[in-house]
């Protein structure tokens, strides 16, 4: 499984909408290579071309609404609002923990998701939430 | 005698108590002191913000490659209002301006550095409103009805769903199909339009797939089709509903197998193209008649975007008219500055059959007939000088009256459509009597179906 991990100096990098680089790592198979590719400068084409490139996972920093609903319409599975050292995170998805282990970013922790009235309790969602924004979207009528 | 300076609780409750957020940073970039107004501008309390790297809490646009801190910190010099944005943990946009200052001890050794930030929200929603968006593209709107649509288009963008645009004729789903477009990363493909309900049957087949030479009698030379031309840009498909049952099974084919192969072909060519469709036909209520493939309707309504009437969002017609009179005052050469207030009351009392499309075509009318700089009444069609039964276009009657006649009617229409024309029902709704109903729907010459919707609810 491909994950995308969005950097800067060696962290995830804080702004999903204006990030310049893209770890790619191959979850499953801890002795695959990551490779670092560019990304776009259009915030929607980082998303086409992450979901074109086959990436299935997405560890990113802040992430606009937006661009949120769009990374979940085109069917990745979103880590957003996440922080902390390259390698941590990769360590992280390759023991297939990420969604508990990776940090969140300070002040979009459970605590603060709470007061927001971001998800349940016992919920992984965090920041705006891409669950949250997948099930928004699934009010349009799917294939049959 | 000399003036004491302030001690430090002074300045910090100066600090907290001024409206820009303030955060100051150590030399590993770590955020050592955070006042009140950044709690509130950022979402981030201030002890989760303390000792925490500045980027990751302040989340803005400039970090990554921009950053006017660093830049201070290299240079020495102030930075003052440099714009960007940051990312609330809700994932709200705040636009923000930064100024940025060296951070020294008593001794004047740089310890770190200062960061003043603005929220600019307030100044950007008057921004917007001074330029009157909603705006992608061609589109223009400042109505509520038409926010969900403008919501959606970057969404939409981001994918490569196929899309189903819902709306009566003129309410722009073209312009829809080509926001969609240029605001994805097909921009620079190609967008192709084919008029559905325009094109024979066979001549639709041939500039949909294309030919090969010798296909048929007169296929001179290959002539490649729409689908080929789009690449793997955008083809828009309009008037779906008109296509007839071979063309149906024949583009449904090519939804599910995801290639075409031209008339006289042998080799399919893979569908690159993303789909847009559009109708001015209920699609559902074709499927329901046996006039429309249930398969094909669920291939192409994956998202469905539905544009209000223009009798739907009144209050766009004044922003629409200025925008016309913009356009063809630079196509045309022309100076007009507006309408008259008679004028802009005739084009409010009207009902918009047409909508947008309708409305551009009355604007370009009057520039023909206008001599004058601003559009009067009687540049106006007659039609739209009689549609509203209480003004005249020689009548400088007060906008009040004909607002408030307005205002009855189109709440009246809302409720007798909410109510399936049922008189009663929707008397009811509007709080008044039937009778009272009655004399208001002949006096603002509401039009009403020949069903009365008895039977219905």
């Amino acid at each position: 499984m491909k994950a995308g991990i969005t950097i800067w100096n060696d962290r995830i990098a804080p702004v999903f909408d204006v990030a310049g680089s893209v770890l790619v790592v191959d979850a499953a198979d801890p002795t695959s290579t990551a490779e670092t590719r560019a990304l776009p400068q259009s915030p929607f084409a980082k998303i086409e071309a992450l979901a074109q490139s086959g990436v299935k996972v997405l560890v990113c920093g802040a992430i606009s609404r937006p661009l949120l609903r769009a990374a979940c319409a085109a069917g990745l599975n979103v880590i957003p609002f996440a922080a902390g050292s390259v390698t941590e995170v990769i360590q992280a998805l390759r023991n297939g923990d990420i969604e508990t282990a990776a940090q969140t970013m300070p002040g979009c922790g459970c605590q603060q998701r709470g007061r927001q009235n971001h998800g349940t309790a016992g919920q992984t969602g965090r920041g705006a939430g891409c669950r949250r924004e997948a099930h928004s979207l699934g009010r349009y009528p799917p294939e049959p | 005698m000399g003036i004491k300076p302030l001690d430090h609780a002074s300045t910090e409750a100066i600090l907290e108590s001024i409206c820009d957020g303030v955060f100051t940073v150590d030399a590993t970039w770590r955020i050592t002191s955070f006042n009140r107004a950044a709690e509130e501008i950022t979402g981030v309390e201030r002890e989760d913000a303390i000792g925490q790297i500045c980027s990751e809490v302040f989340r803005c646009s400039l970090c990554e490659s921009n950053c006017a801190l660093a830049e201070t910190l290299q240079s020495g010099k102030p930075i003052v209002q440099r714009e960007g944005f940051i990312i609330r943990a809700d994932g709200q946009r705040v636009p923000i301006s930064i100024s940025t200052a060296v951070l020294r001890d008593a001794a004047g050794n740089v310890i770190g550095g200062a960061e003043t930030f603005r929220d600019l929200s307030e100044i950007e929603i008057l921004r917007n409103t001074l330029q009157q968006r909603y705006h992608i593209g061609d589109l223009i709107s400042h109505s509520s009805t038409m926010k969900p649509v403008f919501d959606l288009i970057p969404t939409l963008a981001a994918s490569s769903s196929t899309v189903l645009i819902e709306g009566e004729t003129g309410t722009g789903k073209e312009l829809v199909a080509r926001a969609i477009h240029s605001s994805g990363a097909r921009a620079d493909e190609p967008f192709v339009a084919v008029n559905c309900g325009a094109l024979p049957d066979n001549l639709l087949e041939s500039e949909l797939f294309g030919y090969k030479k010798g296909a048929f009698t007169g296929a001179q030379q290959d002539k490649p089709g729409r689908l080929h031309l789009a690449g793997r840009g955008t083809l828009f498909l309009d008037e779906i509903g008109e296509i007839s049952a071979l063309q149906q099974v024949k583009l449904l084919r090519v939804l599910q197998e995801l290639q075409f192969e031209p008339l006289g072909g042998t080799k399919p060519e893979p569908l690159e193209a993303r789909i847009i469709a559009a109708t001015n036909r209920n699609l559902a209520d074709m499927v329901t008649e046996g006039a429309f493939r249930q398969d094909l309707f669920y291939r192409i309504q994956v998202i469905t975007l539905e544009l209000p009437p223009l009798r739907a969002r009144m209050e766009d017609i004044p922003l629409l008219v200025a925008h016309f009179i913009r356009r063809f005052n630079q196509t045309q050469n022309r100076a007009i500055q507006g309408c008259l207030p008679d004028t802009m009351n005739l084009l409010m009392a009207h009902d918009w059959p047409g909508n947008v499309r309708e409305l551009e075509n009355i604007v370009e009318r009057a520039f023909v007939l206008c001599r004058s700089e601003m559009i009067e009444p009687a540049h106006l069609p007659a039609t739209l000088r009689g549609s509203h039964p209480l003004v005249s276009a020689n009548n400088s009657e007060t906008g009040i009256r004909i607002q408030r006649d307005l205002s009855e009617k189109h709440a009246i229409l809302a409720a007798l459509e909410e109510h399936n024309y049922n008189r009663q029902a929707a008397a009811r709704a509007l709080g008044i009597h039937k009778t009272t109903l009655y004399r208001k729907i002949k006096a603002l010459a509401i039009p009403l179906p020949s069903q009365n919707g008895r039977h219905i609810s």
